[in-house]
């Protein structure tokens, strides 16, 4: 079990496919073996958390701090005079992807269950599952730059075919919506990806081809022999390694993001606008107001599965890049914007919460909701408080459940009725009390009551951001206070809906829903007990997640606010 | 320098089992309903008589314990550690004695209020829900686990409020309570970002204990201390104190139905009664008094003086309200308001002591006036058949009550003069005290804060006015009933209720007395709840602190006491006389009282409608947020989404354009040249005719031009 | 007597010649015409020959008759074969060289 991670990236792919071979004949076995790998990931990833060790402390520019390893030469290509470059096959966990793994490999088990009942061309649809369960979790652990874009822009792929084949009657124009405005995110991030390539440098290799012996030359060795010029441009081997990019030390001097001599791009330093595009292009995926509107068009014409694979996992790989490149690698830049960062972030919670408000669909209702709450992400992120960044991750991972959750309601009524509009329905808990019961639970996880996880998140950020302009000054201490406002939107909006939907009178729309307008059965209770009993359980006992990434966030803090002068 | 981790540091007391039991009793409870629905109501019921006793038995046992702490880690987020604490002090055993007790007389009155609804252990478990969040906000001595349990016990109020959801007034209902309270919430929040950054921790205690040595510096608010060995200097804009203190009591504006955010109040009465009277009467809405008297000493002279203004001013608003209603339980609502509003501003002044004297009477004798009026709207409900349908809750169908229930009337009756204020009722005692001190204060103060007096001592009087018409209009006079509906021998089957409504409804009429407090007493110094509950000292920096009302010589206040005595009863019963004169038996305004659809005149309307200030909130507040959402969503749908679609567009003119360009431009060239090519082919073809002799002329024309080129 | 005179003498049989040459449509008669210009050629040798008292001109005017003998031999033949080809001695149709 040396290979833990690789395990949890092939299982899925290997799955993908046995579905693909298995004959026509077998077609019920599909979602069998979705099921298996599904399920045999959550296991890895569970035990993942169980051997991953808490108390590490470290840098999170050193690899001393990364556990579970692997790190394998994938290629090198030497470009003569200008060095040359390599890229690893580099897997590994630390306090800041830790919860990403864990909820992506439970979002994605519980999204299997979803499509139990799916019909339409099942051997396409769970191969493509496999597929995007494959690059979702690989996004997550991969270290070297090269191998996270590829399994980025390779989660467009099957996730383009899921909407554009599987969804609603408008599903081309969501999913190539959806595919244009990612890779528009992607195009900015390659831009950066290629800046970053011919800037920085692996010290350990650069140190080997220079003729070093590595067991006795020190990293830091190499770093000054690099910067007086000792080693030569021909020798340095670019690197991808996103944790060697997050050490300013490993920047080639006069390069185009080097840190000291500062390179400007469009009358701005180059490191301010590699920032830019990094922070716009994760933006789009998070998403972060104005970039968002992909986001309920996907959300409506995606299968439900798919819409809670989109909301509890895609979602946060925005938020999990923002940290992992654009704040690690340019800490300088994201405190020059975090104003910008954090006033888009309230922007974003009390535009997203007006905007739920005005919906008469309920899955575009939970679309905007999610827009407001990967507003408190941002928000906490500019904060540069450890709180906020806590928080932003622990909404990250809240999120994923709680969204799920939301988006799993809305498929149960779907499913019945084929229909998603409030005004459609009308006292569903006399009809329904079972249902009713989970989503009040959802509702109110979501508007932030004490008990479920997103209340601690948001409290968390709220705390942060506050702190931020009092302690280090990124953000001014309006901001959180007018974000609050969010709550009580918030509670506004799933309130409303859920007296127009739930309460009063029995009413549906149409007579022949009637007989459709049963009450949860076994398979629904299977995809959203689970949720529940989690989403409870990291709202009483937030120490469970925080003491796992307390390292890891503090390190990330002491990381990122080292550069700035308070 | 003050160690934090040293004070936040777990501690643990004998007494924390019980404690614990206190709190997750009721969790059983709910959890009884829930799973065994026939027997829910006794099962819960004896669960919560046992906490009641519970709890008496440890207040008995430790009224006389030194406050004890006891502390636990619950989670940390970078430096700071979060924890729980629970404080054992004689406020929390009070308030939990009240809590308990009063939920428990709600569950036996509900035994039998609720036996023919068909969703009982749905009910019961609500009620557990409330009961185990109530005593979180009680026994919790920690900001954050008090803002926790203060939600759920938003919570729980929604539930209950909405219980029966079918009505849509119901559901409405219960989203404009919880709704309303979360604005208060947003403060409450706003509160703890501001303490929690200058002190990184939420334990009262240790904010308590920081806030003495914090100082202020050029304005600035400065606190020193220690975190895990590590100097910690947090320093905020002085401003920010005041704002900590007026955020903090933005929770509890909105759970104690404060000016602005009441208007949630007299809508929740669409709960069951005995909810009302467990939640909107007792507990939950002294939760806002119970968090002030909690960060009591927090607060800076700016927050009281913005506390004891908005608390006049809700209670003279109520009042006023409460004048003109038709609803029984209306009237009750708004009276707990304006009885709300005494106790806030009695935390504004300082009285501390008067205020929570007074949340506990009032605890007591709001709920007996709600029960008594469960007991009757619960009677007169039994009257309705398919045929015969009316509002059990509106004054217009009762009247002569008195002789149909009277035990239900001796109670309400009772309940009413303690309500009213006058001596001899637990009421009295308390309210004087307040009273008192008020006029103490607003004598230091002087200028505009006799304002706040004037009010109060005016609600004073309208109390006894609405009391009184309360009273009149259901228990004397004629019942009404019959009349309007015509069936005539109605009110024959009309009868008090059986003990399980009368029991607690005595009880708590007898507690209403003034000897269930002071025994022999007369005011309320004589009071042993009164001695427990010491007005703590301000320990805000000195130059923010207000001025304590325990600095002033006891000889001040004995000299206002026979006045302000004497003018508070004399209020009441000028209160009282005119309403005895306009709503007696076949006067004028009882007569035409019934044919009304709403008061007459300015004043009437203004009362009725309170102030219209729901109405404001409705046409401007809500009206607003709806109109700017729905301008929100055609901004996303038509601009943001609008640039969205026209880049696509752009790109793809821009491609026709591209392909024109192509087409036309590029090829056109490349065509242009061919056919150029071809065209000069053509003119030179014409002249290679195969004609020979043409060739031969043109020649000789050539070798003729070139001769002349080459002589000249 | 004077050169030029010959020489304009010679230039008008030239002209005349290429005169025929061009507008005539029958073959032969274009034949004639070109016999024409080359004796116009001959008389310009023969008179320049006189002119510089050397006997090369004169020779060569010989050589040319000789040539032009032959020439319309061959020329005769060849007009024979076209008009046997084409059924006709009008130049004008004959335009294969058109393109």
């Amino acid at each position: 079990m040396g290979n833990l991670l690789s395990y949890i990236i092939f299982i899925p792919l290997i799955a993908a496919a046995i579905v693909l071979v298995l004959p026509k004949k077998l077609e019920h076995s599909y979602k069998w073996v979705t099921l298996g790998a599904s399920g045999l990931t959550l296991t890895l990833a569970i035990l993942t958390i169980l051997k991953f060790d808490a108390t590490k402390t470290g840098a999170i520019s050193s690899e001393s701090t990364l556990q579970l390893v692997e790190k394998t030469e994938w290629f090198r290509i030497s470009l003569g005079s200008i060095g040359s470059f390599s890229v690893d096959y580099f897997l590994g966990v630390d306090g800041i992807n830790l919860s990403m793994l864990l909820l992506a490999a439970i979002v994605l088990f519980i999204g299997v269950i979803a499509s139990w009942n799916l019909k339409k061309k099942r051997k396409g649809y769970f191969s493509l599952y496999l597929l995007l369960s494959s690059s979702v979790l690989g996004c997550f652990v991969a270290l070297d730059f090269f191998l996270f874009y590829l399994f980025f822009e390779f989660m467009l792929l099957p996730m383009y075919f899921l909407i554009g084949i599987w969804g609603g009657p408008r599903r081309e124009y969501a999913a190539i919506k959806f595919f244009l405005y990612t890779l528009l995110g992607s195009i900015l991030i390659l831009i950066v990806m290629i800046g970053l390539y011919n800037s920085v440098y692996d010290p350990v290799r650069t140190g080997e081809m220079a003729g070093y012996n590595m067991s006795s030359t020190s990293i830091e060795q190499i770093q000054a022999l690099v910067k007086s010029g000792q080693i030569e441009t021909e020798r340095l081997v670019k690197s991808f390694n996103m944790i060697y990019m997050a050490d300013a030390m490993n920047y080639i001097p006069g390069s185009v993001l080097d840190n000291d001599v500062i390179k400007t791009v469009f009358g701005q330093p180059a490191r301010w606008m590699a920032f830019l595009a990094l922070l716009i292009g994760f933006a789009i995926k998070l998403p972060a107001v104005p970039f968002h509107t992909w986001l309920p068009d996907a959300h409506v014409e995606a299968p439900t599965p798919i819409s809670v694979v989109l909301a509890g996992i895609l979602l946060k790989i925005g938020g999990y890049g923002l940290i992992r490149t654009a704040f690690i690698m340019f800490p300088d830049g994201a405190y020059h914007y975090s104003w910008m960062i954090g006033f888009f972030g309230m922007l974003a919670i009390i535009y997203g919460a007006l905007n739920a408000l005005a919906q008469k669909d309920l899955k575009k209702l939970i679309a905007y909701s999610s827009v407001s709450h990967m507003g408190f992400v941002l928000l906490g992120l500019a904060a540069f408080t450890v709180e906020g960044v806590t928080g932003a991750v622990y909404q990250m991972f809240s999120h994923g459940l709680i969204s799920s959750m939301l988006f799993l309601i809305a498929g149960v009524i779907y499913d019945r009725t084929h229909d998603r509009l409030i005004e459609n329905y009308g006292g569903l808990s006399i009809q329904m009390p079972k249902f009713a019961v989970f989503v009040g639970i959802a509702f109110f996880a979501s508007l932030g009551l004490p008990g479920f996880s997103g209340f601690i998140a948001e409290l968390m950020v709220f705390l942060g951001a506050f702190k931020s302009s009092h302690v280090i000054g990124a953000i001014p201490s309006w901001m959180p206070i007018v974000a609050t406002l969010g709550l009580v939107l918030g509670a506004g909006y799933y309130l409303w809906t859920f007296q127009r939907m739930f309460l009063g009178q029995f009413w549906v729309k149409s007579k022949e829903w009637l007989p459709e307008m049963e009450d949860l059965n076994t398979r629904e209770y299977l995809m959203l007990v689970p949720l529940v009993i989690l989403i409870i359980i990291f709202g009483i006992f937030p120490s469970l997640l925080l003491n796992l990434i307390e390292n890891g966030m503090g390190g990330f803090i002491e990381h990122i606010t080292a550069s700035i002068n308070p | 320098m003050i160690e934090l981790g040293d004070i936040i540091s777990p501690q643990t007391h004998s007494l924390q089992v019980w404690l614990v039991v206190l709190l997750l009793a009721p969790i059983g409870s709910f959890l009884c309903s829930c799973l065994l629905k026939k027997s829910a109501p006794i099962i819960s019921s004896g669960v919560i008589g046992l906490t009641t006793v519970l709890s008496i038995y440890l207040a008995i046992n430790n009224w006389q314990i030194e406050p004890t702490i006891i502390k636990g880690n619950w989670f940390r987020i970078g430096n700071s550690q979060l924890t729980y604490a629970m404080m054992i002090d004689q406020l929390m055993l009070v308030m939990a004695v009240v809590v308990n007790f009063i939920s428990f007389l709600v569950h036996f009155f509900s035994i039998e209020y609720m036996k023919k609804d068909k969703r009982k252990p749905r009910y019961f478990a609500f009620l557990g829900i409330f009961t185990f969040s109530m005593m979180g906000i009680v026994l919790f001595h920690d900001l954050l686990l008090m803002f926790v349990f203060w939600e759920l016990v938003g919570l729980s109020s929604y539930l209950l409020i909405g219980f029966w959801f079918e009505k849509k007034s119901a559901s409405r209902a219960a989203n404009k309570a919880f709704i309303v309270n979360r604005i208060g919430d947003l403060g409450f929040i706003t509160g703890l970002m501001i303490l929690f950054t200058q002190f990184q921790t939420f334990d009262l205690e240790a904010v308590k204990t920081l806030m003495v040595v914090s100082e202020i510096e050029d304005g600035n608010w400065i606190s020193q201390f220690m975190i895990q060995g590590q100097e910690v200097v947090s320093s905020l804009d002085g401003r920010w104190l005041s704002a900590a203190g007026i955020a903090l009591f933005c929770g509890a504006v909105g759970k104690s139905a404060q000016f602005p955010l009441q208007i949630w109040l007299p809508d929740a009465m669409e709960g069951p009664t005995p909810v009302s009277a467990l939640i909107h009467a007792a507990t939950m809405v002294a939760a806002g008094v119970y968090l002030l008297a909690r960060i009591f000493v927090l607060l800076d002279a700016q927050a009281l003086e913005v506390v004891a203004v908005v608390g006049a001013i809700t209670a003279f608003m109520a009042a006023i309200a409460a004048l003109s209603q038709f609803d029984i339980k209306k009237v009750l609502a708004y009276s707990t308001i304006s009885q709300l509003g005494y106790m806030v501003m009695a935390m504004g002044i300082g009285a501390y002591t008067a205020g929570l004297f007074h949340l506990v009477t009032h605890a007591f004798f709001k709920a007996g006036l709600f029960l008594s009026a469960g007991i009757i709207i619960h009677q007169l409900h039994k009257l309705e058949t398919d045929d015969i349908k009316f509002d059990a809750q509106d004054m217009r169908v009762m009247g002569g009550l008195r002789k149909k229930l009277p035990i239900t009337f001796f109670a309400f009756l009772i309940c009413s003069l303690a309500l009213v204020g006058l001596p001899g009722f637990s009421g009295f005692i308390s309210k004087d005290a307040i009273l008192l001190d008020l006029a103490v204060w607003s004598d230091i103060k002087g200028g505009g804060f006799y304002i706040p007096e004037v009010l109060a001592f005016a609600t004073v009087l309208f109390t006894g006015f609405y009391t009184f018409r309360m009273i009149l209009l259901v228990f004397f006079g004629e019942f009404r009933l019959p009349g309007i509906t015509g069936a005539k021998n109605l009110g024959d089957r009309l009868k008090d209720g059986n003990l399980n409504l009368l029991l607690p409804a005595i009880i708590l009429a007898v507690l209403s007395f003034g000897f269930a407090f002071t025994g022999l007493g007369f005011s309320a110094e004589s009071s042993w709840l009164a001695h427990a509950l010491e007005t703590p000292v301000y320990i805000v920096p000195i130059s923010y602190a207000a001025q304590s009302l325990v600095d002033i010589s006891e000889q001040t206040f004995k000299d206002l006491h026979g006045l302000v005595t004497v003018v508070a009863t004399g209020l009441a019963l000028v209160g009282i006389v005119i309403a005895l004169i306009s709503y007696r038996p076949n006067a004028k305004l009882e007569q035409s009282f019934i044919e009304r659809r709403e008061p007459v005149g300015m004043f009437g309307q203004v009362s009725f409608y309170h102030w219209y200030l729901d109405a404001f909130y409705r046409k401007f507040i809500l009206k607003f947020f709806m109109l700017f959402s729905q301008a929100s969503s055609w901004f996303d749908r038509k601009v943001i989404d609008g640039i969205v679609n026209l880049i696509p567009k752009i790109t793809v003119i821009s491609a026709h354009l591209t392909k024109w360009f192509d087409r036309y431009l590029v090829d056109g060239i490349v065509n242009l040249s061919a056919n150029l090519a071809g065209r000069v082919g053509q003119a030179t073809r014409s002249i290679q005719g195969g004609n020979v002799q043409l060739y031969i002329a043109l020649s000789f024309v050539f070798v003729i031009l070139l001769m002349l080129y080459l002589v000249f | 007597m004077e050169l030029d005179y010959i020489l304009l003498l010679s230039a008008l049989l030239f002209v005349i010649g290429l005169f025929v040459v061009i507008t005539r449509k029958n073959a032969i008669m274009v034949l004639i015409g070109i016999e024409l210009m080359l004796n116009a050629a001959n008389l310009n040798l023969i008179a320049f020959s006189s002119y510089d008292g050397s006997l090369q001109g004169q020779i060569f005017s010989i050589f040319l008759i000789t040539v032009a003998a032959a020439e319309a031999a061959v020329g005769l033949a060849i007009v024979v074969k076209v008009y046997n080809y084409f059924r006709t001695a009008d130049l004008d149709k004959i335009n294969e060289l058109k393109g």
